[in-house]
């Protein structure tokens, strides 16, 4: 394996971790598994590449500005979902994540539609690939000890409450439907820095990016990992990293074949994580 | 302490609660009963804040509590059970009882706090109050037995800061021996000067520790008394057995 390669599943792997992290914290901190979750992460990605783009504004600018508008779609969502039974709020999650492709799709003179934006350039400093890493690791384990810090204080504990029975919260004088508009304030600001740095590493972002496929990698990640838990959004980000690049290599070089194996062993994992152990590797909760 | 007056709450047709008004005195334990489909447990709904009723004002002491949200009753003193006890699945006894104990935990700010020593040590105060080993510190809520759950949420009603209690079936389906343990912390409670609201079935448990008697029936007061006066009251026996009573 050459250093480059390393590079490259180490930043992966950086960035992953605050995906599966804030669709993590969300579901297992206050019980909402957030299918628009991936709808955040390309707010904030476009957001940050449209900045640099068209007004050349350093990262510094353009992350702080991705996380805020990242945080208010993630409000936004709060509040319609409130509004929702919570056995269709899987479905109305689902469709503001489909409305965010079409409109992505469908805006050429903002976001260029199906031909993307290209020539995303690299924060200043961070050009190569190795200074990359360093900057998507550090952002990462800033993010991951936010959460850990959120989950482990009484704040948490507080969500916790809401997620397990909000009318016994409520009995206790807690401000359900502010905790879990919080909730969402500090996912979808992880969401949204998930997205930036996604978009000025890989420097070509289009409506495909931010698919279902992207949901999927988190909601796998956050499960087999346990949701709620940070050494289950570590252990689940490393099984969808490098499970992918176990299986390319054993797939004889085939893309399809890897792409079709790669699948399978998702949907089985979550599968078998779901019968034979509900909490994941190593959560508290059991998601079923 | 707490006045009802006019309290209506209906389910599509069927009117759960009917004009119901009642007063609360302090310092003491007040029952509620009435046959099964009364109102009962619809009127702690409204009072806590968990149902918007249709009509009607409550009040505790000289807060109007009608307009306010079901947290922010909480937080004016009203501290309750559940009929089916509601506890935390995931979260252990300690942390049941520390979340009754903290007041601004439900703000962002709360990330920066942590447990102080006092507080623990008033945890494990408050399950000594109701007879629950320190062991169980450790346990989830789901893993406790039915009896101890129901100990835990009345040791997490009284920890919480209050200035009344309502307990909602605090001895429905519990052994002999625990029903008179929750006698026991019921009377002791009243000596230390608190007022409770409590709905019960059992009239034994009912008449061991209530001071005064408010029946309801069909979604309405019937009347009020002494338990002795109350519990052999014709309309009491005719509303529970359905069967005119002459007297």
């Amino acid at each position: 394996m050459n250093t480059a390669y390393l590079t490259h599943l180490g930043i992966t792997f950086a960035i992953q971790l605050i995906l599966v992290g804030s669709f993590s914290f969300l579901f297992g901190g206050i019980g909402i598994p957030n299918l628009a979750h991936v709808s955040t992460v390309a707010v904030g990605a476009y957001t940050s590449a449209l900045l640099s783009l068209h007004f050349g504004w350093s990262f510094p600018v353009t992350l702080g500005i991705a996380v805020v508008s990242g945080v208010v779609s993630g409000l936004l969502l709060a509040a319609l979902l409130r509004r929702v039974r919570s056995d269709y709020l899987a479905f109305l999650a689902l469709e503001v994540q489909f409305l965010t492709t079409v409109v992505l799709l469908n805006w050429p003179s903002v976001t260029r539609g199906a031909f993307g934006l290209p020539g995303i350039p690299r924060p200043y400093g961070f050009t190569t690939p190795s200074a990359y890493l360093v900057l998507a690791a550090s952002i990462a384990i800033g993010v991951i000890v936010v959460y850990a810090a959120i989950l482990r204080s009484p704040y948490g504990r507080v969500m916790a409450a809401v997620r397990d029975d909000e009318t016994a919260a409520v009995s206790l004088g807690k401000r359900v439907p502010s905790v879990r508009m919080a909730a969402f304030l500090f996912a979808s600001a992880g969401a949204a820095v998930g997205g930036a740095l996604l978009a000025h590493y890989i420097q070509f972002i289009d409506p495909l990016t931010f698919s279902i496929h992207l949901l999927a990698l988190a909601l796998a990640g956050a499960i087999v990992g346990g949701v709620g838990s940070v050494p289950g959004m570590i252990a689940g980000t490393a099984i969808i990293v490098f499970v992918p690049e176990l299986l390319r290599r054993t797939a004889a070089g085939s893309p399809d074949v890897a792409g079709a194996l790669r699948q399978l062993a998702f949907a089985l994992l979550i599968l078998l994580v779901l019968l034979f152990r509900p909490r994941g590797l190593f959560g508290r909760i059991d998601v079923r | 302490m707490l006045s009802v007056e006019r309290l209506s709450k209906s389910f599509g047709g069927v009117k759960a609660v009917d004009g119901c008004s009642f007063s609360v005195r302090d310092g003491a334990i007040t029952a509620l009963i009435g046959p099964n489909g009364a109102g009962k447990t619809t009127v702690f709904q409204c009072v806590s804040g968990l149902l918007e009723p249709d009509a009607g004002r409550m009040r505790l002491g000289d807060h109007d509590l009608t307009p306010l949200p079901p947290w922010d009753r909480a937080r004016l003193g009203l501290s309750r059970t559940f009929q089916q006890v509601r506890l935390w699945s995931y979260l252990t006894v300690e942390e049941h009882l520390l979340l009754a104990l903290h007041d601004r935990d439900d703000r962002v700010t709360a990330v920066l706090h942590s447990d102080t020593d006092a507080q623990r040590a008033a945890v494990r105060a408050a399950l000594e109050r109701v007879g629950l080993p320190r062991d169980l510190l450790g346990k989830l809520g789901s893993d406790l037995s039915y009896g101890q759950s129901k100990l835990l949420e009345l040791a997490r009603s009284l920890l919480f800061p209050h200035k009344m209690l309502l307990l909602d079936e605090p001895v429905a389906g519990v052994h002999p021996v625990l029903r008179e343990q929750i006698a026991e912390i019921l009377r002791g409670l009243r000596t230390d000067g608190e007022t409770i609201l409590v709905i019960e079935h059992d009239m034994d448990f009912v008449r061991s520790v209530a001071d005064h008697m408010i029946v309801m029936a069909e979604g309405r007061v019937l009347l009020e008394g002494t338990p002795n006066d109350v519990l052999r009251h014709p309309e009491v026996m005719e509303a529970y057995l359905g069967v005119e009573v002459n007297s």
